[in-house]
């Protein structure tokens, strides 16, 4: 240092002008040395005047520069020098430096995230109106249409009115006084505009640098202490907050929870706190001697520990108890032998097993009540016998009996001849063989002589029948199955096919659904004139000739005249608000349970 | 005392038995707990469908109220029944215009088969021996009588009153109101029977061949012909509720075709000897087949389950019609009978003795009156209470004019249902077709890196409807069954070993293959 400072002096005494460029030189070698790249943040203001209360452009080295209190000390003893040193002391105890600003990519995304979340914010307004009109029936476009609402006749024509000479006079004598209050009240709400928006810039301006200094204040804490308890606090602020949010706005919390769940996993995935950095190995092989050490790695395992837990309802604890206690009580009524505490007396199990015999009654009559089979339904029901007129035998003359007539008779006598013969057991056969027909076979896939001895009279073998002969399931339902004397033939009708269905449209995922929603007839010969037309609405009409405009703000706007408002929204009484709360914790529990 | 005059519009109530019928069934599930539709938006919109769908089923319902007709019935006095009433009896009493529906055509052409239109208005007969008339039978305007010079089998009204189908020695004709041939359809040989599909718009016939042809008359198209291998085709009739024809054989099966297999859809042994007639309810819940053994049945026809009701008449029926509220007229030679169900049997209602034998008999629609063609005549019989009151204009009117026949003729061409969709079962084609696309779902299993979607496949209607179609109750059934069979063979054994002694006395000769032609009571003791 001493050196330095000699030689310095030379310099002042020789070459003082040089001193800037030479600096200047410094500066240009150092930083061909690639130690450090980045420059040291500089302040720098353009100004015209020159002075010394004016920023400086670089190159000129702190130790350059002439400080305030370096005049100061040229200045005497003097009382009013005194008393200037004085002043000059205060003001430096006073300066207060401005604090460095942020780097320009973190203000950038501090900016945009404001600014997104004032954006969504702002989007927000469009959400009802966008789901009314995705989820309205048919929508009318032009959608903005004027009322149509018909004047009565005698206001219709009281606009037709002819003005007589004296009203056109009048007419023309008056001031137009609608203009003015049209134009004040435009005034008022421009300039409420004004004030408004100069507000909301304020205000995302005061949010904007109350998030920077935050940031940067924070960043510049290096005591890891601090940062552990910050984020316990956080922790703890998290589940104050959950909790209030839990019996205000359920949905909330419930993302809240989600999030929380996200933590823990993303604990859970990382290696963090779990001893294996290199910090942590480092410090392992000093943690057989320093207590100190391994203090510190026990606590970063149980701050993985405390995080990879899962979180536990005070409620569940609560219900276990309550679960719990029956039991406990009962082994407490007997204390001296614990092990015939479940041993119940004669008379209750007299009780229990009466009870138990009437249940089973009971569902043994519940049971049979639904089957109710009538067996006379099922048995062949007797013939009954109408009492029916004799028909007289008339021919209708010879010539009404030609060759046909014949025919028929002679048929009726075979039929007759035939009568006793066995159709039932003939149509059995038929039905039987259809039965047979309609079954699929198994397949034999086995080749003879493949891995066998081939030639007459040989078995295949049981593994060869295990493993190549596919087997078709037997006993397939058939609808004629238990209808007596009918054959169905299951044929699938491969032309009405054609015409059916055989994918699901997009929101259905259920055959079910799918029939169900075409269930119900469109046609007017099927439902009244009224309902044909509603059920065959189109989703979208346009008018032909009306431009149709992209929606503005003006939509939103809330009419206030009262015919127009048909939304009234529901109030949640307090009822509906338990419901959703519990349904909202049941979703949780079973959260919890599947993790 | 304050009163407020204020009351809300209410509007009337519907009972819930109406609202049962017009109720399509359960809605799409869009409970939070178990719903399948996880977007919120379409949700909302599916919801708000659901109320469209809910108030469409109260406006159909209340629709009811403008149905202002009412059917009436014959009742008799004490001491009386409504059977021994006799037509001029019912002519008598009732106004003149009911009473001038009543008449006789005395005709010499042979048996005559007879048709209404679907709306009732206009009547075509077919005398076998070759007479042709069609006419508005409200007015007896005839609007063409024709002599065909071939013999005539069935008669068939088209579409509309202005073309009808006759089925000729060899071939079908097709004649329009004045009588002028418009077609000859030489595909349809020897036929039969005529049958007229209105919603598909198809000509059905049953050949003395034993074939089945169906051809669209709205574009001159023969959609299919099969050999039934039937024999004879003597009885065929259509179910009104899913187009599907039934026809009668010698064996006494009842079997169902449509056009688009070569196979029946379905076969019912309804008798043991032939079926002499058949006939299926407006509604196409109930068929009623008869038998030359002289037994009538009434069948289930929708769940192809039965017979509901077995009677034995005295006489075989020859034909069976039934009325659009139910009623049904059975013809025995000369005797017609009309029965009307109550709740667990039929109850005769009306008789009729015919001065000749019956060979056609036919409800007219939206009127109550029993049309009757005969060998030598043909007749209206006035049968209260058998006609539905309450027409629908649009489906088929009674007082349609010349430009609302055209439109109407329009409108079902543009509603024509397609030939394809005929099947057992109507609302098929409101289902989706399940196994194709689980084979669908499953080959995308197959591709790498496509997640199968996740479906419910289970369909929205179960084959065992309202009543439960477990496993259990079928057991108990088939138990039940076998029972009652166990015990019905233990009575016939008992009174087999009581007959038997008396008879091993006599000693019976055996003729072999011969035997079935032997009276009964001998037959059975050579067996």
């Amino acid at each position: 240092m001493v050196m330095s400072t000699d030689y310095l002096e030379e310099l002042d005494d020789t070459e003082k002008d040089v001193s800037e460029s030479h600096s200047k030189l410094l500066e240009a070698v150092s930083q061909l040395d690639k130690g450090q790249r980045v420059k040291k943040a500089e302040r720098s203001e353009p100004t015209l005047e020159v002075s010394e209360f004016h920023l400086v452009k670089s190159g000129i080295c702190d130790r350059d520069a002439v400080h305030v209190h370096d005049l100061a000390k040229t200045l005497g003893q003097k009382s009013h020098h005194h008393e200037i040193t004085k002043n000059l002391q205060a003001i430096k105890r006073k300066i207060q430096v401005l604090p460095k600003p942020l780097e320009k990519p973190a203000a950038d995304r501090i900016k945009r995230i404001v600014g997104f979340k004032n954006t969504k914010q702002e989007l927000k307004k469009w959400n009802a109106i966008i789901t009314k009109n995705r989820t309205a029936e048919s929508l009318h476009f032009p959608l903005k249409q004027s009322s149509i609402k018909l004047d009565s006749s005698t206001e219709f024509v009281k606009r037709f009115r002819l003005q007589s000479d004296l009203e056109k006079e009048l007419a023309a004598l008056e001031p137009q006084k609608d203009n003015i209050e049209e134009k004040s009240d435009e005034f008022s709400l421009t300039l409420k505009e004004i004030i408004m928006k100069r507000k909301e810039a304020a205000r995302i301006r005061a949010q904007q640098s109350y998030r920077e200094a935050k940031a940067h204040r924070q960043n510049k804490i290096k005591s890891k202490k601090f940062h552990r308890v910050q984020r316990k606090e956080k922790i703890k602020l998290q589940l104050k907050e959950f909790e209030e949010l839990q019996k205000t706005n359920p949905e909330a919390a419930l993302e809240k929870l989600d999030q929380l769940d996200k933590t823990r996993a993303e604990e859970r995935m990382t290696l963090r706190h779990k001893n294996t950095g290199r910090w942590a190995k480092s410090k392992q092989i000093r943690a057989k001697y320093d207590k100190e050490t391994r203090k510190e790695l026990a606590q970063q395992l149980s701050v993985g520990r405390e995080l990879t837990q899962k979180f536990k309802k005070s409620n569940d604890s609560e219900e276990e108890d309550v679960g719990d206690d029956t039991p406990m009580q009962f082994l407490t009524s007997d204390k001296e032998n614990p092990w015939i505490g479940n041993v119940k007396t004669e008379s209750e199990i007299d009780q229990f097993v009466k009870s138990y015999r009437k249940y089973w009654d009971d569902q043994n009559k519940k049971s049979n009540a639904k089957v109710e089979i009538d067996p006379n339904k099922y048995i062949n029901i007797k013939p009954k016998h109408l009492n029916t007129d004799l028909p007289i035998d008339i021919t209708g003359g010879d010539d009404v009996l030609d060759d046909s007539e014949d025919e028929e008779k002679r048929r009726n006598v075979v039929s007759e001849a035939f009568a006793d013969d066995d159709v039932v057991e003939e149509f059995r056969k038929e039905k039987e063989e259809e039965v047979k027909k309609a079954q699929p076979k198994d397949i034999d896939l086995t080749l003879p002589g493949w891995g066998n001895w081939g030639g007459k009279n040989i078995k295949v073998s049981k593994r060869k029948k295990r493993r190549f002969i596919l087997k078709m399931p037997k006993d397939l339902p058939r609808r004629d199955e238990n209808k007596g004397d009918v054959i169905i033939f299951e044929e699938d009708n491969p032309k009405i096919k054609e015409h059916q269905v055989n994918e699901l449209p997009y929101p259905f995922s259920s055959v079910k659904d799918y029939e169900a929603s075409i269930r119900m007839p469109i046609g007017r010969n099927f439902v009244s004139e009224n309902s044909h037309r509603k059920l065959i609405e189109p989703s979208v009409k346009t008018h032909m000739g009306k431009v149709i405009e992209p929606m503005n703000e003006d939509i939103l706007v809330k009419k206030n005249d009262k015919e127009n408002r048909k939304f009234i929204p529901k109030r949640i009484n307090k009822k509906q608000k338990i419901k959703r709360i519990k349904t909202i914790e049941r979703i949780k529990t079973n959260k919890q349970a599947i993790k | 005392m304050k009163t407020t005059d204020y009351r809300p519009r209410k509007r009337v109530r519907i009972s819930k038995k109406k609202l049962a019928k017009y109720n399509k069934g359960e809605g799409i599930d869009l409970k939070e707990n178990s719903t399948r539709i996880k977007n919120e938006v379409i949700r909302q919109k599916l919801k708000k469908k659901e109320v469209v769908f809910n108030k469409t089923v109260k406006d159909t319902a209340r629709t009811e109220l403008l149905l202002t007709g009412d059917y009436g019935c014959l009742e008799a006095d004490c001491g009386e029944v409504t059977i021994q009433y006799k037509q001029k009896q019912i002519v008598d009493n009732v106004d003149i215009t009911a009473a001038a529906k009543r008449f006789t055509l005395n005709l010499e052409f042979g048996p005559y088969y007879i048709n209404y239109t679907r709306n009732g208005r206009h009547l075509v007969l077919g005398g076998r021996k070759g007479h042709v008339a069609a006419l508005d039978w409200v007015t007896k305007k005839l609007a063409c009588e024709i002599n065909v010079m071939e013999s005539i089998h069935d008669v068939s009204w088209l579409h509309i009153e202005t073309m009808f189908a006759v089925a000729q020695k060899d071939w079908v004709f097709i004649y329009d109101n004045q009588g002028i041939e418009l077609h000859c359809l030489k595909p349809m040989y020897k036929v039969t029977k005529l049958e007229f599909l209105p919603y598909h718009f198809l000509l059905a016939s049953g050949s003395k061949e034993g074939y089945l042809a169906w051809l669209d008359v709205s574009i001159g198209k023969f959609v299919n012909s099969f050999y039934s291998k039937l024999g004879k085709i003597a009885v065929m009739t259509q179910n009104p509720s899913n187009a599907v024809l039934c026809v009668g054989d010698t064996k006494g099966v009842v079997s169902m075709w449509s056009p688009n297999s070569k196979d029946p859809l379905a076969k019912m042994l309804c008798h043991t000897q032939t079926v002499a007639a058949c006939a299926v309810h407006p509604y196409g819940t109930y068929m009623a087949t008869s038998c030359l053994d002289r037994s009538v049945k009434i069948w289930d026809i929708r769940q192809l389950a039965g017979p509901m009701h077995s009677y034995y008449v005295r006489a075989p029926v020859q034909h069976l019609s039934y009325s659009q509220t139910g009623q049904l007229a059975m013809a025995m030679g000369n005797v017609v009978e009309v029965y009307r169900s109550s709740t667990d049997e039929m109850k005769p209602y009306m008789r009729h003795r015919a001065d000749w034998t019956v060979t056609s008999m036919q409800f007219c629609p939206y009127e109550d009156i029993l049309g009757i063609g005969s060998t030598r005549e043909v007749s209206s019989l006035l049968i209260p209470g058998s006609g539905e009151p309450n027409f629908d204009g649009l489906e088929s009117n009674p007082f349609q004019t010349k430009s609302q026949r055209r439109e109407a003729e329009v409108k079902a061409l543009l509603d024509k249902i397609q030939s394809e969709l005929i099947c057992l079962d109507p609302v098929a084609i409101a289902e989706v077709d399940t196994p194709t696309f689980k084979n669908k779902i499953e080959a995308t299993k197959d591709i790498l890196y496509v997640k199968p979607k996740n479906i419910d496949f289970k369909p929205r209607r179960t084959k065992a409807k309202g009543k439960g179609g477990t496993a259990k109750v079928i057991k108990t059934k088939k138990i039940l069954k076998e029972l009652s069979r166990k015990e019905t063979i233990d009575m016939l054994r008992q009174t087999d070993t009581s007959r038997s002694d008396t008879r091993k006395t006599e000693p019976q000769k055996n003729y072999g293959i011969l035997n079935r032609f032997l009276p009964k009571s001998n037959k059975k003791a050579t067996r």
